[in-house]
């Protein structure tokens, strides 16, 4: 199972917000799952076996209910204001923000803000890779939640790198917000 | 498979499925037909594309594993 300890820690290290947190949250579920070996099925996703244990722990020691983070009815939505954030890169020139300038330092601080299940989603799903059904299980979620909260994790990501770009003097700031009209988006 | 058309709209609405192919095979066909002669939305996946890789590309230092890696079997032999 320690071959996926790079993936547990990184998951570890977002739900905790910082690493020392992080770091004794993977040893516990490298712990819990040494202790519940007997129980993990053979050929089944050891590595989502390994998120769920952690993201059990993680809730038990923070001892407090999860918050309910309310989420707009429509995800889409959340991905209509993503490629509106495009237009406004475009016109501002920097559309090639995330392949021109390195944004690591920002990424970790910029999770770390996001809500818990927010949070939980984007680590999943984007830095490990889980499908949404994957992650979904993983949280005893619907998958509608996760990709309520992925999605609107994901919008508020791209907006605190963009911001952390223009406060350091990376880009410009962006021009007047576009607009829809008539299912068509202007640019 | 069914390819029907798709404005662009409907399009940015599923960018994020898409991305994460986690669209239907025929909402995927329609989608790209559409990508096909839409410089707008190619560029919209385009610029939500490279966010993603940038999130996925977060590193974590090899030193930290070693450490992690250590602790975790010293708490597994101490267990027994």
């Amino acid at each position: 199972m320690l071959e996926y300890l790079a993936d547990v820690l990184r998951y570890a290290r977002f739900l905790c917000r910082n690493h020392a947190d992080g770091d004794d949250l993977a040893q516990e579920t490298f712990l819990r799952a040494f202790r519940a070996r007997d129980s993990y099925e053979l050929g089944s996703n050891g590595k989502q076996w390994l998120f769920t244990i952690c993201r059990n722990c993680f809730l038990r020691e923070r001892q407090r209910a999860q918050r309910v983070v309310a989420m707009s009815d429509e995800p889409e939505l959340d991905g209509v204001a993503s490629a509106m954030l495009h237009v406004s890169a475009k016109q501002g020139g920097y559309e090639d923000i995330f392949v021109r300038i390195d944004l690591a330092p920002a990424i970790e601080r910029a999770v770390a803000q996001l809500p818990d299940g927010q949070r939980a989603a984007v680590a999943l799903v984007d830095i490990e890779g889980l499908s949404y059904a994957e992650a979904a299980e993983a949280l005893d979620v619907a998958i509608g939640t996760v990709r309520s909260r992925l999605f609107r994790g994901r919008r508020v990501l791209q907006e605190k790198l963009i911001e952390y770009a223009q406060d350091a003097g990376l880009v410009s700031r962006g021009p007047a917000e576009p607009r829809i009209a008539e299912g068509r988006v202007d640019t | 498979m069914k390819v029907t058309t798709m404005d662009c709209l409907h399009v940015v609405r599923q960018l994020w499925d898409y991305l994460d192919r986690e669209t239907t095979p025929d909402a995927d066909a329609s989608i790209r037909h559409h990508l096909a002669t839409c410089t707008g939305c190619t560029e919209h996946v385009e610029f939500c594309r490279s966010f993603l890789q940038t999130l996925r590309a977060a590193p974590i230092s090899q030193a930290d594993l070693a450490v992690a890696r250590d602790r975790i079997r010293a708490a597994i032999s101490r267990e027994g």
